[in-house]
Parts: structure tokens; sequence; C-alpha cells
């Protein structure tokens, strides 16, 4: 059913273990990944992001760890804890592909070079399904074709480099697509590629939303990808989840002064010259060298005593608009 | 908003081609024609945006322009004295470095455009050096003084590329562009690499500077909601030639090339209350070793007509609402004839 | 097993860190790895020690290595002779501690060598590109297919067996490896924006190349320098063992083992051939280690 939680995620956090110091690299992350919908998350460099989507798949370094919280996967077969699971054993192994896929943002890395598109496929649905090659094969085909790829039938038998980048990311999104999964993590897909393909990409995806109500994670630094596809937001700083809920009535009331900072300093397409940018003053911290209290608080305009000591808590407004400020009330209420 | 001041630089019939080359012996067999066949002017004072997408050759014409790269065919000419044009492209050595001086570049990527083995300082050195700074203690403050008017302290000089944040180290580079006090500046993807609260900053700093020094930029980037922002002047190229050229104001509300129509609609909108329903270009972008005959965007064109499949268009001046307005398309009066615009011959 | 201590080193790790008492280490981190390998430590050691002892011979014996003492030839060690005597009475320990002398020089000297030959090519070549660069290549090329052996056999058929000429033939034989080295990083380091804002301000190509890229070359170049170093050793004790290297009264590790081609001395006097052998085993494995060690640390890719 639209709407259904098919991943909830609960306090999420993880640390890395590099260089002999240790990085707090997410912090208390919730949120949830509902059937249908697209969860768009975003936040600059070194926010997370790209370390929630590993966590899900399990897909994290060796030198990390999922310190505490909990990855619950709605299966059919009841709810499933990710987290709790081995870290490449025979369960995760079988969720991977055929209930939770991925891609990622290059796709010529993603996909090996010195086999043919064809082959990974099929590989991927050997893996996953008891059908022969034969029905491998013809699938894989049917799958190129839905994607649209040109030509699927010799296509198959081409390798990676033979493809154009916009054609690659369909293939690796139709390696994702062939078992069927249920969710669709995207880290930066189309970021690598250009802004025309980038249109025809988005359009595939918002097809597979809509026709096999999928539940889709979108990682992306663009704003704009955000305004154009989310259903639903997660804003990210240095590892917190600022702000979250409904992406028309966080990106149109944002609450939290970093979501706010953030859509002020982008130039907006048709806004034309005389928009005014308002740059987010200071630079990240050190992720070795955290803040104590809230991330943000140090480059806040509207920081007080309180937030340069403690972390805020998560407050609800209105359905499931979430902010984590200690003034979020008062800013909410100046509306 | 008419042309600011006179002509600075001025490119025509400009053409970079690479040779691609097989076997033992090197021949020839065929040519990557990133830049192929572009005319345009630069006034002083203004900011002219280059946009496009990969494989366009936006990259190379900045280059090429700079004769960091040799063009094959054409002549770019620039004011070297008052009243007096000189073709970079028939300059020697020696005689190039007194326009090395008044033009220069900033990199896209923060994490290669300095040295990691030098300090700052030390970056800088060797360019002061030889345009004449000789004794040490003039290039500190000079260094010293570049780095303030980029909003960083003095004392950074001393330190090491890997200290600094992607930000800091492209402002480094903003300076080193300026170390020579030129003229006009290529900025090739200055802010694509940056994180997007960061190029609020550097796109503010590039403003500043173009105010306190009467700099003319050469923005090139894909990002039209950036250059929307910052340019004068658009110059929109697909497959090495240029297929319209603007004011940035006429450009987006009276889009005329229906390959600028695509690229516009397009691009995301980081306005949710503005989503809509759009038609992607259909196709991928072509290779500029193999560009299709008649109008390179023909393949692609939701308006292609017979003609366009084997006659080449040329970049043609309209005078549209009373501004210049050139348009590379076979139909190209048809369509602004379409729109409400009045259209000037 | 190792998930439990990973485990545990993790929870120190964060204790420390929750504690504040984990700071950023201005300390190289090429350096904390180098000292973090213990081989590389090991490695290190012994090379050290055995250069005290090669080069401060005369501390460590009173005889010399061409001493010949007819009176006491094939002495199994005992007090006098720590190491025993060879067929026409040399003192073994003191032709092993002399010999180490040359055999460390004829490999250290040749690495250095064809380093400097092949660096500067390299990086000057590999910068201007061109036909330079494909000359160049073509003649590394047909250096490097040169059967070494034949080569040494020709040259010492023409002036004799010398210590010059055997550093000389490891020179030519050795600088197109440094230079294919130096070469492909300069390729690479080419392509750096910040080579393209030196061309950009008209700066000369021989400054970009020498001063401002080699730096940045200049690590796996050291490393290949030690292993070059090794390299070297052994070659000439085979060519020593073969007859073709140093002049048999000169004492080199390679020399020393000659004597063992006799059946006579190899199954019967170990102590002529042995130690010599694993001396050089030893020494060369030392090298490697410290190159290995070097290699991993300077290597950003390497997680740790």
């Amino acid at each position: 059913m639209e709407g259904d939680t098919i991943i909830e995620v609960k306090d999420l956090s993880v640390n890395f273990y590099t260089n002999l110091r240790c990085n707090k690299a997410l912090r208390n992350v919730s949120f949830n990944l509902k059937k249908g919908r697209i969860l768009g998350f975003v936040g600059e460099s070194g926010c997370g992001k790209s370390v929630t989507a590993n966590s899900i798949m399990r897909l994290l370094p060796e030198l990390s760890r999922i310190e505490n919280g909990s990855i619950t996967f709605n299966s059919d077969k009841g709810p499933i804890r990710i987290d709790k699971l081995p870290k490449n054993g025979s369960e995760i192994r079988k969720l991977r592909g055929s209930d939770i896929a991925m891609i990622f943002q290059d796709p010529m890395t993603a996909l090996n070079p010195v086999f043919t598109v064809g082959y990974q496929l099929n590989e991927m649905l050997l893996t996953h399904t008891d059908m022969s090659k034969k029905e491998a094969t013809k699938k894989s085909i049917e799958l190129l074709a839905d994607m649209g790829v040109p030509a699927p039938e010799e296509r198959f038998y081409e390798y990676p480099h033979e493809y154009s980048g916009g054609m690659r990311q369909r293939a690796m999104i139709a390696m994702a697509m062939a078992c069927e999964p249920k969710v669709l993590l995207a880290d930066e897909p189309t970021t690598a590629l250009d802004v025309t393909i980038q249109a025809q990409i988005f359009e595939l995806m918002l097809k597979l939303r809509d026709e096999k109500q999928m539940a889709m994670m979108l990682i992306t630094h663009d704003m704009g990808v955000i305004a154009e596809m989310a259903d639903d937001v997660v804003v990210m700083y240095m590892g917190n989840v600022v702000e979250s809920g409904d992406a028309v009535e966080v990106l149109t009331n944002p609450i939290h002064p970093y979501t706010k900072a953030l859509l002020d300093s982008i130039p907006v397409l048709g806004r034309g010259k005389n928009q005014k940018l308002e740059p987010i003053k200071g630079s990240t911290p050190d992720p070795f060298d955290r803040p104590k209290g809230c991330q943000f608080a140090p480059r806040c305009d509207y920081a007080t005593q309180i937030c340069l000591e403690e972390m805020p808590k998560e407050v609800l407004f209105n359905k499931d608009h979430k902010v984590c400020c200690f003034r979020c009330k008062e800013f909410n209420n100046g509306k | 908003m008419e042309n600011k001041g006179e002509v600075l630089l001025s490119v025509k019939g400009l053409k970079t081609y690479f040779p691609i080359k097989r076997g033992v012996l090197k021949h020839t067999i065929g040519y990557v024609k990133a830049v192929d066949g572009v005319d345009f002017d630069v006034h002083r004072g203004e900011t002219l945006g280059i946009v496009g997408e990969s494989g366009c050759g936006k990259t190379t014409l900045g280059k090429s322009i700079l004769q960091l790269v040799k063009p094959f065919e054409g002549s770019v000419d620039y004011e070297i004295e008052k009243d007096k044009m000189v073709d970079l492209t028939k300059l020697d050595n020696q005689k190039m470095d007194i326009a090395r001086k008044k033009l220069q570049i900033v990199f896209q990527d923060p994490y290669s455009s300095l040295n990691p083995s030098f300090s700052i300082f030390g970056s800088f050195s060797d360019p002061l050096k030889k345009f004449g700074i000789k004794k040490i203690e003039d290039r500190r403050k000079i260094v010293g003084d570049l780095l303030e008017s980029v909003n960083l302290p003095r004392k950074y000089m001393t330190r090491y590329p890997n200290e600094f944040s992607g930000g800091q180290r492209q402002r480094i580079g903003i300076a080193r562009a300026l170390s020579v006090n030129p003229e006009l500046i290529v900025c090739d993807e200055a802010v694509s690499a940056l994180d997007v609260s960061i190029q609020a900053q550097v796109l503010q700093l590039f403003q500043k500077l173009q105010r306190e020094r009467n700099l003319t930029y050469l923005f090139i980037t894909h990002d039209l909601s950036v250059v929307e922002y910052i340019a004068d002047r658009i110059v929109v190229m697909y497959l090495g030639k240029v297929v319209e050229l603007a004011d940035t104001e006429e450009l987006f509300s009276n889009t005329i090339h229906p390959y600028t129509n695509a690229l516009l609609s397009a691009i995301p909108i980081a306005d949710i209350t503005k989503r809509r329903k759009r038609i992607p270009l259909q196709g991928d972008v072509p290779s500029p070793v193999n560009p299709p005959k008649g109008c390179p965007f023909h393949p692609r064109c939701p308006s292609c007509r017979e003609e366009c499949k084997s006659n080449v268009p040329k970049l043609t001046e309209y005078v549209i609402n009373g501004k210049k307005h050139y348009v590379s398309c076979l139909f190209a009066e048809e369509f602004i004839k379409k729109s409400d615009s009045k259209l000037e011959k | 097993m190792r998930k439990k201590s990973l485990s545990k080193k993790m929870d120190t790790l964060l204790y420390k860190e929750n504690k504040g008492l984990l700071k950023s280490s201005n300390k190289s981190r090429v350096l904390r790895k180098i000292l973090a390998n213990k081989l590389a430590v090991v490695g290190a050691i012994i090379f050290i020690l055995m250069v005290i002892l090669c080069y401060g011979a005369p501390l460590f014996t009173d005889y010399s290595p061409t001493a010949i003492d007819l009176r006491n030839r094939l002495v199994p060690p005992n007090s006098t002779h720590i190491l025993g005597t060879d067929k026409i009475g040399h003192d073994m320990w003191a032709r092993i501690l002399y010999g180490g002398r040359i055999s460390i020089f004829i490999g250290f000297g040749s690495a250095v060598g064809a380093a400097l030959i092949g660096v500067s090519l390299g990086t000057y070549a590999g910068y201007r590109g061109g036909m330079l660069d494909s000359v160049v290549m073509k003649f590394s090329e047909i250096m490097m297919s040169f059967p070494q052996i034949i080569l040494v056999s020709i040259i010492v058929a023409i002036t004799g067996q010398s210590l010059w000429n055997l550093i000389f033939i490891f020179i030519l034989t050795g600088w197109p490896g440094m230079y294919r080295m130096a070469r492909s990083q300069m390729l690479s380091i080419r392509e750096e924006e910040y080579i393209q804002a030196l061309q950009a301000f008209g700066i000369k190509k021989s400054i970009i190349a020498f001063k401002h890229m080699l730096p940045n070359a200049i690590g796996p170049i050291f490393v290949n320098i030690t292993l070059s170093t090794a390299m070297f050793i052994l070659q000439e004790s085979s060519l020593s063992f073969l007859g073709l290297g140093v002049p048999m009264e000169v004492a080199t590790w390679g020399n020393i083992i000659n004597v063992a081609q006799d059946l006579t001395i190899l199954r019967e006097a170990l102590w002529v051939w042995l130690p010599a052998g694993i001396v050089i085993t030893v020494f060369v494995m030392a090298i490697n280690f410290i190159g290995d060690g070097l290699r991993d640390a300077a290597d950003p890719t390497q997680v740790g």
C-alpha cells in the first residue's frame, strides 16, 4: 500500500575508526522509507548521507561500526533487523539485490569493465532466482528495453565502455531492478551526468516509482533535484538529521536555520541576476574535532548558550515535519 | 543590459582540433573537433557565461583562448594596448608573456589546483619572480595582499594546501590568478566542485573582485542557475559550435534555439512551487569525433526538418526587443515570429 | 576471533576519544605508518647494524681480508678465527666484513647512479613528450631487452674484470627501469591543474619539470632505489660466483661464495661459503622490508 513504511531507521549511530581516531559519522539518525514515495536526502559533503545508505545495505568499510540504533526492514516474512545481521552473511546477501537494491554515482566504476553488461545482468538474476540461463537472458533484454536502452538485443552483448554515460546508468538501474526489489537506494545517481541525460533518468525513476510502488531513497547535494523529485525530504548536517518531513512542507516552510540558510544560499533558475544570495558563514568543522552540542551552532545566526553545549532533541510539528533545534518552536510561531 | 565598454577580446572562426593517431608511425586518421568554428566578442568589464554539456567544447575554448592549447585555425584578437589588437594565436612564446600578464585562468578542482609539496608562498613565487618581483620581501608583501583580497589571513601563506578546505583552496587559486594583475580571467567551472553553500561565497568574491579591479570574466559552467546569477551575456555551445548568444535576461525569457529550450526545461529548479512536467530530450550527448552532418543538433531536435539534416546553419545576428541576439538555426526567424518578440533586422 | 579483537580496539579508541585523549597528531602520517610496520623497523635495524659492522671493520677484526696464511688453511671456526679460514688462509670473518663494504658500495652506488640518469631523463622527457620522449623510450626498451650476462661477458672480455666496470654495467642496465617509472609519474602529474596554472604563467618547461613536478614523484623513486640496491647486490653475487664480477683478490660477498664451485669445499668446509650466503640473504631481505614499508606508508590509498 502506498505510504506503508518499508524500512524504518531509528536512532542510528555509526562511528568510523581510521587513522587511530574515532569519527562519529552518524548520530541518532531516524527516518522512514515509505512505499511509492521518494525520500530525498540532502546535505553537503561530509554530512553522512552516503554513510546512511551504506549502513542500510551493510556496505560500510571494515574500520567502522554501527554503535547503536536499529534498521528494520518490513519484509513479506515479517520485520527483519538489518543491523543485527552478520556483516556479510547469507541473510543480508539474500536481501541485497532482491529486496533492497542500490545504484551509485559513477556507473563506469560500478559496472565491471571486463564482463559484458549482459553477463552482469544475468549474474544478478541467476544468483537470486531459479531461472535458467536462457530465461535470464530473455529477462535481461526485456529489462534493458524497459529502462530505455535502444537496441537491447545487441547492447546485451556489449561491454560497459561501449555504452555512453546515460546508458550505463540505465544499465545499472536495470541491474538494480532485475529482481523487482521493494526498495531502491540511489546515491547521487545523476551527479556525473549531463543535465539533459539527468532529466531522462529522473523520468525513468518516476515511472518506476509509480508503476511498481517502489520506495526510493534519493541522495543528492542539489536542492533542485529535491524540489523536482522528492515526496519527502531529510536534511542532514554533519551526521545529524536537522529537519525532515513532507518535501513541499519543508521547502516552503523551512524551520531549521540550516535549511533556511541552505535555501537562501543557492541561485534559483528564473530568479535572475538580482536575487539575493546569502552564503553560510564559516565552514564545516573537522569531523575529528566536532563542536560540542548542536553541530551547526558555531555557524548559526540564532545560536544561544544551550545550543553550544547540548544536542537538541527532535520536535514534531504538524503531520510529520520534524526539526532538531532548541529554538524551533520560536521560529515556527514567528510565521 | 547593453554592451559594457569596448571590445577587449574578439574570437573569430576559432577551431581546435585534436588529431587521432593510430599505428606505429602515428598517422592521423581523424580529428576530435572540440571547437568547430566559434565567433564572439567580449567587452571590458562584462561577465560572459559559456554554457553547454559535456563534449560541447567549452573548456577547450577557454584553454584555446589562453593558448594553453594551440588552436587549429582562427584568430583570437586581444586589446594589448589602447586601440591595438593583437592576434594571440600568432604570438611566439616570448611575446606571449605580455599577454599572459593580462589573461589568467582559475580551474575547477580545488584539490589539484595547488602543488601539495609547496607552501602557499612557494606556489606563488615562481610566477611573481618571472614577472619581475625579484626581492623576497616584495613577494611576501604581495602574496599577503593577495590573500587578504580573497578574505584569507596573511599568515596562511606559510601553510600547505592539505591544511585548507575546498572553498579556501579555490580562493587561493583565485588569488594566484590575480597575482599578475590580469584584465581578463577565464573561470573554468570554478565553483562546480564546491559545496553549494560555499559556491555562494566564491561567486560573491568574484563579483567583489570584478567591481574593485574592473575585471572581465569568461565564466565557463554547465550550471545554468549559477550562470543566470553571474553572467551579463551567455553563449550556449553544442558540439563545438555556438548555437545561441544573448543577454542573460533575453536568453531566459526569449529562448529561440531548440537546444537552449531543451536545456532550460531539463534543469531542476530549486523551487518546489515551480515543479513542472518536463519533456526530456531524447538520445545521448553526441561525441565530437563523429559529429552529425548538417546541423549538429538535428538528431535530437524536436523541431527537426528535412533541410536540417544536410544544411549547416550559421550564427546569425538578430535584433530582438532592441537587443542583439545571435542564433544558429535554419528556422530561427520562424521561431522568433512565433514568440511575441519584436524582430528588427 | 579477528572480529572480536577489532571490536575491542574500536571500543578503546571510542573511550579515548570521548575522554579527549586523542588529538590530531602533527607527526607525519607516513612516519607513523613506517614505525608501525614491524618488519620495516626490524629491517632498518639489521641494515644499520650491518653497515656499521662493515664500514667499521677495523674495530671488529684484527685481520686483513687479503692476508694469506698458508699454515692455517681451511681451519674450521675456532677462537682465533671466528669463522675459520679458506683455502689460502684468509680469515673469513674479515673477508665478510671488508667484503661487505664493496658489495654495499656496488649495490647502492649502482642504484643511485641508475636513478640519477633514469630520473633526470624521465622527468624531462616525460614532461616534454613528443619526439624526444618516443626516442628515449625506444632506446630504453632496447637497453632493457639486452641480456645483462652477455653484456657483462663482453665487457669483461674486452676490458678485464674490475669494480668500476661492474658498476658501469649495472648503471647501464638499470637506468631504463628508473626512467620508465619516473616517466609514468610525470605523465600523471602533468595533468594536474597546478601544472596547467604554471603553464598559464609561461614558466619554463625545465623549471616546471624539475622544481614543481619532481618533488611529488620522488616517493616511489626512493622506494625503487632501496629495492634496486638489493637487486644489484644479488646480481653482483651471482656474477662474482660465475667469475665475471669483481676480480678474485678483492673480497666481496659474491667472490667468497665463488669458492663453493669446488665440490669438496661445498661439502666439507661449509664455514667458508655458508656465512657469506646467509649474510647476503639477510641483508637483501632487510632492504626489501624497508622498501616495502616505505611503499606502503607513502601509498595514500592504503587505509590505516
